[in-house]
């Protein structure tokens, strides 16, 4: 029984709606909700979230089309016109099924994805374009095995194609890279250390913390508590992880001490699929809620739950556009 | 109905000598059973013939009163094969009886049958199955009834008295001295407990570390409460007490490449024997019985058995 973190953020969704209409996304909701992050810039015109639009095909199925939409939380609508929709292969060329990866940070205020050049990039949102080493990626490398991940600030980006990597998304420099069969799962909450899970000897799950050079500064044996549950999330202090256990609670565990420190209940939205847990302050951490209602648009629930009163409370709601195909949320 | 087997000499046992089992007559005691294999009308597979054992005198004899398959609680027959083990000493068999499908238990040599309370086959034979304590002196009985609200039970052969364990618990098996099962129970936080449970009524419980819950093969000691665990491609035996939840360090365990565990059992106060398999598919499985010493991790080869696609359902003794 092993429990696989994923730390992909595209999630993919079934059409719906009709193809080709572009909806705001719940403009009751676009306005009024307040920080949760301390970042100078509006948070109007930082991303909610990227969507890739779905077209229908011959037989009934869905591909992806069209260009990656950025949505703001004013509720604009923002092609991100030089990113690569559909997925190149190894081969070079593009593939139906599967789009390009991309991130977008927790605050909202930068992008990661491919450029249709082939390059990986950092997109600062009113801001410009950071174009990593050509290098970044191995030579034939499918973009659709890669995965992409921005710390909370945007500030560090983790791209994951077999081994993961970590780039300064000011500068483009990589600086660092994991160990072999480490598999990453998230930026502590200020972006300076990295979760990373990886298969032990006995047939256990291990839990490793490294610093963005990939130099290893925590090894643990998690209980099964921790390794049984998901998603989870490393706090700022680089030793304490926040886990969501059976959707219920939110535990806390001390990875140096081995001990739980921690935890309080909490309610999710009904049949509700979190796909993100990040720490969003030192005593908040910050879960991405999906709801899949049929025939219509997915809704995204944004919760913010203090750690210490186990206090809850909604930070923003939205639906997607109704004709998204797949979309990728903010992490905190 | 083509019957594709019957007759054929099947189980080789190696000339490998039995040096953890010093009993005086143990050429009287079973190494394992089975039965043969038919197909079909809908080519599908299922157990006919008779059950055997494979005495450890090297002669084979046949279980003529056990049923191949079982029937369902309305007392229809099912292509689920029917309930049978062999104590671990070899020395004694359970099995359904072909006439009434009630369970029955007697001596591997032959000899009495004791007949086991008809209670306990009232919802059938097919979602049953059934384990002999080491040294024979009970059944554990367990249900794969689809709303898992039958109890487990442990049956004390001599007495037919009846003890009910949780339901919902699922069973792994006998302590050494069958005083105890060992059980796991999934909670609803995603993590597993495991639990000694004595016939007594005393238990042991705790929520194990990873290597505990995740290991291939789990068995608990005479004690009650020592659990061995083996884990990893390269084997790693560690104890881990129930009562204080400590863990011992890790012993590596030389065991044969390309063999998967997929049994233990404590077999004296510092021994295990355990079981690995190799092969299957398209080729015989290969099963080895081997002793682990539990303080060094040496290991020593005690007897070898080989199944064929021929043979529908096998088991070693104790498993």
């Amino acid at each position: 029984m092993k429990l696989r973190i994923l730390a992909a953020v595209a999630v993919a969704m079934a059409v719906l709606g009709v193809p080709g209409q572009v909806a705001v996304a719940d403009p009751g909701q676009a306005t009024g909700h307040d920080r949760g992050h301390d970042h100078a810039q509006s948070r109007g015109d930082a991303i909610r979230y990227a969507s890739a639009q779905g077209c229908p095909q011959k037989d009934g199925t869905a591909v992806p089309c069209g260009t990656w939409r950025l949505v703001s939380h004013k509720g604009e609508v923002t092609p991100l016109k030089d990113a690569q929709l559909r997925a190149l292969g190894a081969d070079g060329k593009p593939v139906d099924y599967a789009v390009a990866p991309v991130a977008v940070s927790g605050d909202g205020t930068r992008v990661a994805y491919f450029t249709k050049a082939g390059h990986l990039a950092v997109r600062t949102v009113k801001g410009g374009v950071r174009v990593l080493p050509k290098d970044a990626l191995p030579p034939r490398t499918s973009q659709y095995d890669v995965t992409l991940q921005l710390s909370d600030d945007g500030a560090r980006l983790a791209v994951v194609a077999g081994r993961a990597q970590v780039f300064d998304t000011a500068t483009g420099a990589r600086l660092g890279t994991l160990p072999r069969n480490s598999v990453f799962v998230g930026f502590s909450g200020d972006g300076e250390k990295v979760l990373a899970t990886m298969d032990g000897a006995e047939s256990v799950l291990e839990m490793h913390v490294y610093d963005p050079a990939g130099r290893r500064l925590l090894s643990d044996t998690p209980p099964q508590l921790v390794s049984a549950n998901g998603p989870h999330a490393l706090h700022a202090d680089g030793r304490t992880i926040a886990v969501l256990v059976g959707g219920t609670k939110v535990k806390l565990y001390d990875l140096a001490d081995g001990q739980v420190v921690g935890g309080h209940a909490i309610k999710l939205p009904k049949e509700g699929t979190v796909h993100k847990l990040d720490w969003t302050g030192d005593n908040q951490v910050t879960l991405h809620v999906s709801q899949y209602p049929t025939g219509k648009a997915t809704r995204m629930t944004v919760l913010q739950h203090d750690v210490t009163s186990g206090a809850t409370r909604v930070r923003d709601s939205y639906s997607m556009l109704k004709d998204t195909f797949v979309f990728a949320a903010c992490g905190g | 109905m083509r019957r594709t087997l019957l007759g054929a000499a099947v189980v080789a046992v190696a000339a490998a000598g039995l040096p953890a089992l010093a009993h005086a007559d143990s050429a009287g005691t079973a190494g394992a059973a089975w039965v043969g294999s038919c197909v079909s009308p809908d080519e599908s597979s299922r157990a006919c013939g008779a059950w055997r054992l494979r005495l450890r005198s090297g002669k084979q004899v046949t279980v003529a009163d056990a049923a191949a398959t079982s029937v369902d609680a309305a007392g229809r027959a099912t292509d689920e094969t029917g309930a049978f083990a062999v104590s671990a000493d070899g020395r004694w068999i359970v099995y359904e009886r072909g006439s009434d499908h009630r369970l029955a238990v007697r001596r591997a040599a032959g000899g009495r049958v004791t007949l086991l309370p008809k209670s306990l086959t009232r919802l059938g034979t097919d979602v049953l199955t059934v384990r002999l304590s080491p040294s024979g002196d009970r059944v554990l009985l367990e249900y794969d009834d689809t709303d898992a609200k039958e109890p487990g039970k442990i049956v004390t052969v001599a007495t037919g008295k009846i003890v009910e364990l949780s339901a919902g618990d699922d069973l792994e098996g006998f302590s050494a001295d069958g005083d105890e099962v060992l059980a796991q129970r999934y909670n609803n936080d995603n993590t597993t407990t495991l639990l000694a449970v004595g016939l007594d009524g005393s238990r042991f419980a705790q929520v194990p570390p990873q290597v505990v819950i995740n290991a291939a093969a789990r068995a608990l000691a005479a004690d009650g409460r020592t659990v061995a665990v083996l884990a990893g491609e390269r084997p790693r035996l560690r104890l881990y007490d129930l009562s204080t939840d400590r863990l011992a360090a890790a012993v590596d365990v030389p065991l044969p490449k390309g063999s998967e565990v997929y049994h233990i059992q404590w077999s004296g106060a510092d021994r295990l024997t355990v079981k690995t398999q190799s092969g299957g598919d398209d080729k015989p499985t290969v099963v080895r019985v081997l002793t682990v010493d539990t303080a060094t991790g040496a290991v020593k080869p005690v007897e070898t058995f080989t199944f064929t696609a021929r043979q529908h359902a096998w088991m070693t003794a104790g498993e």
